[in-house]
Order: structure tokens, then C-alpha cells, then sequence
């Protein structure tokens, strides 16, 4: 590929991301949220109106409520529970309409109740319990040894633990923090007695947990609602009014069952919300169970749009990277005091842990997706890039440099014609190695909605699908081949003639 | 043409150059003779600019050398090091012309000028499309001549220019570089420490030593009168060839 045509491609791909008049629908990083969000896509698109983009797995409650207020997203499922505590700081008796009023001053709104209601609980293994003689949440008190395992959303959000062990006066003051994926099998392995769940998980049904009663009628419902931006509606009318029929079109049990397609028969979340759709009495009939090939998966649907999605986060914050790492480069060797002080700033930047970095821009930028994941991977993209501009140009033999000085040339013109040229290899190979580091990292973007491979990767992980992960993980891998064979290619484009293998150093 | 006034430079304690005075008059060949250490590429650089005296001022032309003349005083001055300082990413025509270009002097002049001095220096015009890496050591040094000469300098500054190549090639420059100097007729500076390669090239002779000049003058005057001790053993440390009748 020629470097203009290359450029070209840079420059048409976010045309190439943008989606005509479509309504984004958001969704957490749960299958239920994922098979939801799809239920209610799928439903917008056959309603004919507008097309219909699923942001799968976003991020974490705050994350998509800033994304629905910023507009990055029109819709997405949640729970009313959700809604009056953690977006709104209300209590939980608060009732649908008292919300409305509130969400209101943000333009927002929420409705349509879906019919099941996902609430925490807390379970244990039926055998375990039984012996104990454990059936509703006091009866903990009485067994201080038993060791629990919450997640960590559950540990850290005002409405879970902290406040639960305050009603119950429960004795653990430190419990361990388990990911929510992993609990159900550190449960029935017994390396935990006490998990929270979720009361529509799939694996509710599979296991044998008692649901311990909570007799202090501590955990508010969490009906499931959508949450969206309120001229949604009005733009609209005819998708919204297909998703209305939705109302109340999905109990419990459903919910359980949807779920366990999707994390225990390997469905995806498309096909699963698809045979939800058109199974129009909906009631108890499974759907066989279809299984999708490694090749379907890797070259699904979505494919061009996370390529595109990918390239955009590598070359993006590269371009901007170089633009910015080259000169700095260049200061930190011509001002070694300086220089040490840009390394070193550089440096730091890159032992930040990626997650921590994200989180941190999302704060910063107040927005999620794009903005925050190019300023991450910039950061990430800088320092090979500074610290081999720095070292190339500090290794030029001094005679050139000096050589350069005596003809009269003054520092702007020594710079372009000489130094830059002479230390062209490191400099490229500090870009290369940045790009390659770049498509890698980028997979982490999809934890805060920024799309590319790790959006698969992402989803993968949230429901255990080893196939779906490598759907994600392979086209990386083969990107970063790519991508190196490419800059091995630009090598002897950029390399000036009387530097390469086979024409032997002038000094 | 060329004055230096009470300079002195300093590395740490050890001193690189004392110069009370000196001066060089325009359209001569100077050599400046001395053991390695002597200072004698610490008075070159100097006199480019590459470094600044502890004290005392160089004069170019009458104008005293400082930071903000120095870039537009260096196009007056010629310079060639020992390995040529070629850019080795630059053919040998492009090093030739940089300056030039930088300078926007006419295409036309650039061209002209570049033919003018390639038969000057006895180089063949397709030689300068190859890289320094492609060149022999001899081609290398007659390219760097030519650079230095291209914007027509009235000053010539050599740093040992000779110094790296093998003994037939050297002789052949030493006549090549001095019918040159004859022809250019600018005020030149030549850095060696070998006696026979100074008394072939040069017209006027400065000795030092430890940074100081011992004597400046003609060969003649160092052969007869040394004023120290040193000046005459450093000009008659050589070796005849036995059998050499001469």
C-alpha cells in the first residue's frame, strides 16, 4: 500500500464509523444487559424506522448514564433500584414517576418495564445451607467462619454491602472481592460459602444455591426499565412504539433462561434475542441451541466496523503521538536537563495501568468512547517515541554534527536536513514499536465504549465464551503483524539511500 | 584577515590554547605544525566558531567572532576534517550543494559552480551522485574540498585533511591540494603534523606546543633560526630511507 493511498484510508475511516440516523443503544457488561440492549436493537430495526447501533458493554453504571447525558448513547437497559440510588442518590421506595421527574432536569426519562425484576441476593449451596439450618440473611450472624465472596461492584456501591451489613449487623468487616463470572464456580467448588447473585443469572437454574430470604426486606426491586433520552420518542415514534410491546413481555424466568442460552449454551446475544423476538406467545419453549463457527464469529457482521474502529484507535493516537513525541524528542536532546524530566514524565505515563489510565480520562474528558481511549493510547504511544528521537539524534557521530554547524547552516535547517535524516532509523523504529504496542492495547478501549476487537474480547469475557474472546483476540494478533510488516515496508521508503544495509557509513 | 588577541581555552585545568597574538594575512597558506595535543584543532575550531574562547577575541576580517555573526562568518570560511564529515545520508553532490541551496543561490550558479570546481578538484561529475559510503578515502577528502569551496570563501580552514589516507593517495593530494591553494588563492590554514606534507603545501609555518606558538615564519626561518630547542627537534624528527640518496 502506498503511503498516500494509506492516508487516504486514515483520513476517510471515522466517515466510514459514522452511522446515518440511528438510534445507539447502550448496554453494561453483563449478558443480561447485552441480550437486552440486543432485544430491544433488533426490534428498532425491524420497526423500519432507523437503524439500530448496539454499543455492547460500555462500562459500568456511571459510564453509561455519562454517555446517555452526553448523547453518545440514545438508550439503554436498566433498573430502577440503579436509578433512584446510584444515578439519583433517592431511596429505593422511590416509584417510577417520582424518578421521571428528576431524570427530566437531565433530559432523560425511564419506562417501559420489561417484567422481571433483577435484584441482588444473596445464595449458598442448598447442602451447605441445609446443614446449618440457613435460610434468610439474619441467619448469617450465627456463622461468622462462613467465608463470602462479593463482587466488587456489589462490595463498593452505597445500596450493596456496606449498607446491607449495617441492616443485618453482619460480622464481616472485609470480605473478599470475586468476580462476578467466576463466583457460581468458586461456589460450588466451596471455596466460598456466600456469593451475591443476581435473581435472573443463569446459573440459578443450574446449580443447587438456596436464595436466602431477605427478611429484613433490605434489597430494593430492580425493575428492569429502559433509560433514555427523552426526544427519543418524539424522533422516533414508530420504533418506539414497537418497543412498547415489549412492556412486560419478560418474566423472571425468561430472563433466567435468555441468559443461560447466551453463558451456558454458547448462543450469541444476537441470535438469542432474535428467537426471544419471534417466538410470539414466548412462553417456556427453548430454542435450540445454535452453535456459531470460529469462521462466522471472527467475520461476523460486525467485523468492518471494529476493523475500522481498531485502525482509527492506533493510527489515531499514533499520528498524534508522533506529532507531539518527535519534537519533544528533539527538545529532550538538545536540553539534557529538560530531556531527563521529559523521559522520565513520559515513563510514568507508561506504568500507569491501563484500566486506572481509562478511568481516569473518562473523569477528565467527562465523556467515554473515542476522546478518552485516543488520549490514553497517546500516552501509551509517546515514550518509545520520544526516547529514541532523543537517543538517535544524541548518537550522531559529534564530526557530523559539528560539520554541520562549521558550513553555516543555522539550527532549524541542521535539524531537517541533517539530524532528523541521520537519525531517521531509530526515530521510525520508535513509531513501530508504538504502533505494535498500540494495536494491543487498544483492545482495552471496548471496557469504556470505544469499539475495535477488544469490544469482542470484552464480551468474551463477560460471559465466559472462550471462542468469542479469540474472535477478539486473533484479529489483533494479526493486525500487529501487520502492522510491523507494513513499517518493515515504509523502512526503505523513509530511509534515506546512503543509510541503508549495502551503502557503508560515510564516517 | 584572520587575528587572534590574547586568547586562551581552557578544559578543566589543562589549557588547549594561550594565543598572545596572531596573525594570518589574507591570500596565504598557513601550516600549523605541532604534535597531537598541541592545540592546533582547538585554533580551528575556534576560528569556525565551534567553540568560544575563555578570553580574548578572534577576529574575521576585522569583525570580532560571536554567537550572532557566527552562522553568516562561517559562509566566508571553507572547512575540512580529517574524515571528510560528509553526511553519508546525502549523495556526494547534495553534500557539495547544501549550503548553497540553504543560501538560494541560483540554480544556474549551483550548476555551473559544481562543474567548475569538480575539474578543479580532478573529480569526475558522475562520482557525485554516489554516497560518502561509496566513495574511496581520496574521492571523499576532494568532495569535502568542494563543499567547502562552493560558496566561494575567502577563508580555507583544514583540519589534518590527509591524515586517514594511505601513502600513495596522500601524495598525490599534497600536490593535487597545493596546486589548488595556488589557484584559489584565499587565505588558508592547513593543520598537519607531518613536516615534509607543511613544507610541500604551505607558504608561511606556525609551530606549537602545549597550546602555545613557539615561532611563526618562514621554513626557511625554522630550518636556520628555531627559537626554541622543540622547534628544531620537531623538524628534524624524520627518518631517511636507507639507500635514499636524496
Amino acid at each position: 500500500m502506498t503511503p498516500r493511498a494509506l492516508l487516504a484510508l486514515l483520513t476517510l475511516l471515522p466517515a466510514l464509523c459514522a452511522a446515518q440516523a440511528s438510534i445507539n443503544v447502550g448496554s453494561k457488561r453483563f449478558t443480561e444487559s447485552y441480550v437486552i440492549a440486543e432485544i430491544v436493537a433488533q426490534t428498532i430495526r425491524s420497526a423500519g424506522e432507523a437503524a439500530a447501533v448496539h454499543h455492547p458493554g460500555m462500562g459500568n453504571t456511571g459510564i453509561l448514564f455519562a454517555a446517555l447525558k452526553s448523547g453518545a448513547i440514545d438508550i439503554y437497559p436498566e433498573y430502577t433500584g440503579t436509578i433512584a440510588i446510584e444515578l439519583l442518590g433517592r431511596t429505593p421506595a422511590a416509584t417510577l414517576p417520582d424518578l421521571n421527574r428528576e431524570l427530566a432536569e437531565h433530559g432523560l426519562a425511564a419506562g417501559l418495564p420489561f417484567g422481571f425484576s433483577n435484584a441482588y441476593a444473596l445464595a449458598m449451596r442448598e447442602d451447605r445451607a441445609a446443614i446449618l439450618g440457613v435460610r434468610a440473611i439474619s441467619d448469617l450472624k450465627r456463622h461468622p467462619d462462613l467465608r463470602l465472596g462479593l463482587s466488587q461492584e456489589f462490595l463498593n456501591r452505597k445500596d450493596g454491602w456496606p449498607a446491607l451489613r449495617e441492616a443485618y449487623g453482619l460480622p464481616w468487616a472485609a470480605p473478599r472481592g470475586l468476580d462476578h463470572g467466576l463466583a457460581y464456580e468458586a461456589l460450588a467448588a466451596g471455596g466460598v460459602d456466600v456469593i451475591d447473585v443476581y435473581t435472573t443469572d443463569a446459573k440459578l437454574g443450574r446449580y443447587r444455591l438456596r436464595v436466602l430470604a431477605d427478611d429484613r426486606g433490605f434489597f430494593p426491586a430492580y425493575e428492569a426499565v429502559l433509560l433514555y433520552r427523552r426526544d427519543t420518542p418524539v424522533r422516533f415514534p414508530r420504533s418506539w412504539a414497537a418497543l412498547e410491546r415489549l412492556q412486560g413481555r419478560i418474566s423472571n424466568q425468561r430472563m433466567i433462561g435468555l441468559n443461560a442460552q447466551v453463558e451456558l449454551d454458547k448462543v450469541t446475544f444476537s441470535a438469542a434475542a432474535a428467537t426471544f423476538l419471534a417466538e410470539s406467545d414466548a412462553r417456556g419453549t427453548e430454542p435450540a441451541a445454535r452453535q456459531r463457527s470460529m469462521l462466522q464469529l471472527l467475520f461476523g457482521a460486525d467485523f468492518l466496523r471494529l476493523t475500522g474502529e481498531h485502525l482509527l484507535l492506533v493510527f489515531g493516537s499514533l499520528a498524534l503521538s508522533a506529532a507531539i513525541g518527535v519534537p519533544l524528542g528533539v527538545w529532550a536532546a538538545g536540553a539534557p536537563r529538560a530531556g531527563q524530566w521529559i523521559l522520565a514524565a513520559a515513563g510514568t505515563a507508561q506504568t500507569i495501568p491501563s484500566l486506572a489510565l481509562l478511568a481516569f480520562l473518562v473523569a477528565f474528558t467527562g465523556t467515554i468512547g473515542m476522546m478518552p481511549a485516543l488520549g490514553a493510547l497517546f500516552l501509551y504511544a509517546l515514550l518509545p517515541i520520544v526516547r529514541n528521537t532523543q537517543s538517535g539524534l544524541c548518537d550522531i557521530p559529534p564530526g557530523l554534527k559539528e560539520s554541520a554547524r562549521a558550513l553555516g547552516l543555522p539550527t532549524g535547517a541542521r535539524l531537517w536536513h541533517i539530524e532528523l535524516p541521520l537519525a531517521a532509523r531509530p526515530i521510525l523504529a520508535g513509531i513501530k514499536t508504538s504502533a505494535v504496542i498500540n494495536v494491543g492495547t487498544a483492545t482495552i478501549a471496548a471496557f469504556i465504549g470505544a469499539g475495535g476487537y477488544g469490544e469482542r474480547i470484552v464480551a468474551g469475557l463477560a460471559v465466559h465464551d472462550h471462542a468469542m474472546l479469540l474472535a477478539g483476540a486473533l484479529p489483533a494478533a494479526v493486525l500487529a503483524l501487520l502492522v510491523q510488516w507494513i513499517f518493515d515496508r515504509l523502512d526503505r521508503w523513509t530511509i534515506p539511500r546512503g543509510l541503508r544495509a549495502g551503502v557503508r557509513g560515510g564516517l | 584577515m584572520i587575528t587572534l588577541e590574547n586568547v586562551s581555552k581552557r578544559y578543566g585545568a589543562q589549557v588547549a590554547l594561550a594565543v598572545t597574538t596572531l596573525t594570518l594575512e589574507a591570500g596565504t597558506t598557513t601550516v600549523v605544525l605541532g604534535a597531537s595535543g598541541c592545540g592546533k584543532s582547538t585554533l580551528l575550531r575556534l576560528i569556525v566558531g565551534l567553540i568560544t574562547p575563555d578570553s580574548g577575541v578572534v577576529r574575521i576580517k576585522g569583525e570580532i567572532l560571536n554567537r550572532e555573526n557566527a552562522n553568516r562568518l562561517r559562509h566566508d570560511i571553507g572547512y575540512v576534517i580529517q574524515d571528510g564529515g560528509l553526511f553519508p545520508h546525502l549523495s556526494a553532490q547534495d553534500n557539495v550543494t547544501l549550503l548553497a541551496r540553504h543560501l538560494r543561490r541560483p540554480e544556474r550558479w549551483i550548476a555551473d559552480r559544481t562543474a567548475e570546481l569538480a575539474a578543479l578538484v580532478q573529480l569526475p561529475l558522475e562520482v557525485l551522485d554516489r554516497f560518502p559510503g561509496e566513495l574511496s578515502g581520496g574521492q571523499r577528502q576532494r568532495v569535502s574540498l568542494m563543499r567547502a569551496l562552493l560558496p566561494d570563501p575567502s577563508i580555507l580552514l583544514l583540519d589534518e585533511p590527509l591524515g586517514a589516507l594511505d601513502p600513495i593517495t596522500r601524495f598525490r593530494l599534497q600536490d593535487d591540494f597545493a596546486n589548488i591553494f595556488a589557484a584559489v588563492r584565499k587565505t588558508v590554514l592547513f593543520v598537519t603534523h607531518d613536516v615534509a606534507e607543511a613544507a610541500h603545501v604551505g607558504s608561511t609555518f606556525v609551530i606549537m606546543r602545549e597550546g602555545r606558538i613557539l615561532q611563526q615564519g618562514p621554513f626557511a626561518d625554522l630550518l636556520r633560526r628555531p627559537k626554541d630547542p622543540y622547534v628544531r627537534e620537531f623538524i628534524s624528527a624524520r627518518r631517511r630511507v636507507p639507500g635514499d640518496v636524496a
